[in-house]
């Protein structure tokens, strides 16, 4: 009877999972939802960011919520059906001392849930210009700043949060980026204005974004960019990397990267690349997943000229062991979902840098900015489009039937030719006799 | 017996006697020693102009940062060069043929050359940006008409004997000109920074730079003298028919002439803006890093200098020179394709491009000379360059835009549609030649048949 059960559940859980897929959604963005600010909180939630999404579909809803608090994380949480709603303990979630686990919780039970988390910001003295940040070993001197992104406060959300279009900014605040003893209130007087920034952008339908690279989207998929605006270098010749981790409720999976070569660049002119970094192969046949072209921009107004290659390092798997003497993670809002399961949960880790040799560094615009598609399902696949097709098709087509039909024509035109001066011959001999 | 005696009864009582060192053989215009001694100075003739040329492209980070340039005021040294010429060279070609004569013709654009480089060091000189695009303009006034000089002196002195390897070697020296000016300017800069620095040692450097366009200048005076001379031993100027050409005659150029106009700017477009867009495609689609990627995007230019001569040698020797260009124009389009279409390594198309671009080359520009007479040659010259100039003009400003638009896979697509161009082209050639009795695609030992035949029919 158990197993039956069993076997019940899978099945409906299979059901909605293969139904969760490019549907129409309606959705919805909240700040800070359950955070009551007459109370005072010590420290107010207002300071904290947690915008909580919710992209209703026809059979199931997706619940994702990004977040600010300790590192900036994203955290999707698929539910079977359109009622559920996110519960948060802000008592607890709002203590830097307190533990965080199970402050955030759904009225529902998961189907499946994934997320991300930001860690470090990698700074490094790239010495022989070569953008490979795995060439300095980590106690070189003179080589790595790690700016470590939970010391970083943030800018409220609903400061930069644009409701008809569903993208919220979460963006750092300059000011307590080169400071050591920070307060909430500021003194920290430090000329640095420089941002790093995470740009969400949701979708209710398919379709392909207007910006650069053009990374197609659907409604389970959520694009982040990534904008690192600004920043004062610690060293002549800095770059940037952005250490990422890649969790999910698989039981059994394990995380894995594909690249997939192309040779069409229509979409992203002179790239040819793409990475999907997924965690599925466990006991479904997808999962979440993020997916990235290999560019970078280091101009806001993003084109071909200013475009600057991102280099993807190897991933490490953060087995139970390792991940049970490496408290930091506890300081981010997908450990506050998970709780003490998130030590056991499939996770792995990267890093990716940004830069080509001989592009004069960061420091030439101060300004890079990295997109990539974080989405629940199977990853997109770009298509060579239909206008490609029929150009080539017309545009070589054209031209090979007209030689062919030339080459036709004059074959045909030499064999009457000789056909012609046969029949004189014969025509002349038979006059003859 | 006394030299009246001697002489013979018909014909050659007027040869000159050379005299002294005029009679040996590298002084003997008759000779092949003299012949290939002044091909030298030939080829010289435009090396400082190629060499000055591309001034800018070597050095261009160092001027876009100590003159305080944007990219686009960059290319303007570019574009002031090619867009006059679309229409200058054409008129050069006609002033040779009409008003100067090619040896005057030859000096004065040469002049126009260094005139206009010195212009530009001293602009550079006097941070004056307006100053180089001046110095710019003028250099193109000479340096595009001065190259179609050089083609009109290559047939007068080559023509009916090694005319296509001639045409090769000069395409070398413009590719040679062009990599020793990249190598050896920046360099040249940085030394000179140290005794003077900033947009003076900028100046100097350029100022230094104009002593190639001072050795094409003596080369101008060297082949002025030489050609003066050979005409007058070999008495050129007899068979000439006394004929001058008219502005109207343009439009009754042979229709062939035509075609081969259209084969040059179909060909061409498809490999100089494809290579100045190339470096960014070899680094992303085939992951090279940047000195990589810049090897490959340089591999056409480095080959055709070393191979140019050699397979217009070869052209020579066999002739049929539309089924050359039929060579070169399908090697290139399968290049193109496998650089497209699959992900082989690009070292492979691109060292074939090189070597398909030299037989076209060597191929195409001679056909020329055999269907146009030789006092029509230098406008004929000029309107093929003036077309080559707006094509490549226009497709690299298109070129950009695609790939900025909509990726490199399109913009290959669009030079093999270009290619097919080319390529139907050359069958229409073909044709039209065949019809009219096949004398551009004469194998080799033909033409010379048929050339000594000539003579006999000549009156006693």
């Amino acid at each position: 009877m158990a197993a039956l059960y069993n076997l019940y559940v899978t099945f409906v859980i299979f059901f909605v999972l293969l139904h969760a897929s490019e549907a129409s959604r309606k959705i919805s963005m909240q700040i800070n939802p359950g955070c009551d600010t007459s109370i005072p909180h010590p420290p107010a939630c207002d300071m904290k960011n947690i915008v909580y999404a919710k992209a209703e579909g026809p059979t199931d809803t997706i619940h994702y919520i990004f977040s600010t608090i300790g590192y900036p994380s994203v955290l999707t949480v698929l539910a079977p059906d359109t009622s559920g709603k996110v519960i948060i303990d802000w008592n607890k979630l709002l203590n830097d001392t307190t533990d965080w686990a199970r402050t955030v919780n759904f009225t529902f039970e998961p189907v499946y849930s994934y997320g991300m988390i930001f860690r470090r910001l990698y700074e490094y003295n790239d010495h022989n210009d070569k953008a490979d940040m795995s060439a300095y070993s980590p106690e070189q001197n003179d080589t790595w700043k790690i700016h470590d992104l939970k010391d970083m406060k943030w800018q409220p959300a609903d400061k930069f949060i644009d409701q008809r279009h569903h993208v919220v900014t979460l963006q750092s605040m300059p000011q307590e980026w080169m400071c050591k003893n920070h307060t909430e209130v500021y003194p920290c007087k430090s000329n640095q204005t420089g941002t790093i920034s995470f740009v969400w952008s949701l979708f209710g339908n398919n379709g392909r974004s207007s910006v650069l690279p053009h990374l197609e989207y659907n409604s389970n998929i959520t694009h982040m960019d990534l904008v690192i605006d600004n920043i004062k270098p610690e060293y002549s010749k800095s770059r940037f990397a952005m250490e990422m981790f890649l969790m999910s409720s698989d039981k059994k999976s394990h995380t894995q990267s594909k690249d997939t070569k192309s040779i069409d660049d229509e979409y992203s002119p002179g790239v040819f690349k793409m990475t999907d970094w997924s965690t599925n192969m466990g006991d479904r046949p997808f999962g979440g997943f993020i997916q990235w072209k290999p560019v970078c921009y280091y101009k806001s107004a993003r084109g071909r000229e200013n475009a600057s290659k991102v280099r993807k390092y190897g991933f490490v798997p953060k087995d139970a062991a390792a991940m049970k003497k490496d408290f930091s993670l506890q300081y981010s809002v997908p450990y506050a979902f998970f709780g003490a399961r998130l030590h056991t949960l499939s996770m792995n880790a990267t890093n990716v840098s940004f830069g080509l040799p001989k592009d004069k560094f960061y420091s030439k615009t101060s300004y890079t900015a990295w997109t990539a598609s974080v989405g629940y399902g199977n990853p997109p696949v770009d298509k060579v489009s239909d206008v490609i097709t029929i150009v080539i098709a017309t545009g070589l087509g054209i031209p090979v039937i007209l030689i062919i039909v030339g080459a036709i024509y004059l074959f045909i035109k030499k064999r009457l030719a000789k056909n012609k001066v046969m029949k004189d011959i014969t025509e002349s001999y038979s006059q003859i006799q | 017996m006394d030299k009246e005696e001697t002489k013979p009864l018909l014909g050659g009582d007027d040869e000159e006697e050379l005299t002294g060192c005029g009679a040996t053989l590298p002084c003997d215009p008759r000779r092949w020693l003299h012949r290939f001694l002044v091909l030298i100075i030939m080829c010289f003739l435009s090396f400082g102009s190629y060499f000055c040329y591309d001034n800018p492209a070597a050095m261009q980070d160092t001027m876009e940062s100590v003159l305080h340039l944007s990219t686009s005021q960059f290319m303007m040294f570019y574009a002031l060069y090619s867009w006059p010429n679309v229409i200058l060279c054409f008129f050069g070609g006609f002033l040779i043929d009409r008003v100067f004569g090619i040896r005057l013709g030859a000096i004065i654009f040469a002049a126009f050359v260094t005139v206009g480089q010195v212009i530009f060091a001293l602009g550079a000189y006097i941070n004056s940006y307006w100053t180089m695009n001046m110095g710019r303009f003028v250099f193109g006034l000479g340096g595009e008409s001065l190259a179609v000089a050089q083609n009109t002196y290559a047939v007068s002195w080559f023509k009916g004997r090694e005319l296509n390897m001639v045409f090769g070697l000069q395409l070398s020296f413009s590719r040679i000109g062009s990599t020793v000016n990249m190598n050896v300017m920046q360099p040249l800069y940085n030394s000179v920074q140290n005794i003077i620095p900033g947009y003076q040692g900028l100046g100097v450097t350029l100022f230094l730079a104009t002593i190639t366009c001072g050795y094409s200048m003596c080369c101008a005076l060297a082949m002025a003298y030489y050609d003066r001379r050979a005409a007058r031993i070999l008495k050129r100027d007899g068979g000439k028919t006394g004929e001058v050409i008219q502005l109207k005659d343009v439009k009754d150029f042979p229709a062939s002439l035509w075609v081969i106009c259209i084969i040059c700017v179909a060909y061409y477009v498809t490999v100089f803006p494809f290579i100045g867009l190339g470096l960014v495609f070899f680094e992303m689609k085939f992951d090279m890093d940047p000195s990589e990627a810049n090897l490959v995007n340089s591999l056409v230019y480095v080959i055709s200098a070393g191979a140019s001569p050699v397979f217009g040698f070869l052209i020579d020797r066999t002739g049929k020179n539309i089924f050359w260009v039929l060579t070169g124009v399908t090697f290139t389009l399968g290049c193109h394709a496998i650089l497209a279409f699959t992900f082989v390594n690009p070292f492979f198309p691109m060292i074939t491009m090189g070597l398909a671009y030299s037989v076209l080359a060597s191929a195409l520009w001679p056909m020329v000379a055999l269907i146009i007479p030789e006092y029509q040659l230098g406008t004929a010259y000029g309107l093929m360059q003036s077309i080559q100039n707006l094509g490549l003009a226009i497709v690299a400003q298109v070129a950009g835009s695609i790939v900025d638009a909509k990726g490199y896979l399109l913009l290959e697509v669009f030079n093999l549609a270009w290619l097919c161009v080319a390529l139907i082209a050359t069958v229409l050639l073909y044709l039209m030649d065949a019809s009219k009795g096949g004398k551009l695609n004469l194998a080799a030992w033909k033409r010379k048949a048929l050339a000594a035949a000539e003579p006999e029919k000549k009156p006693l």
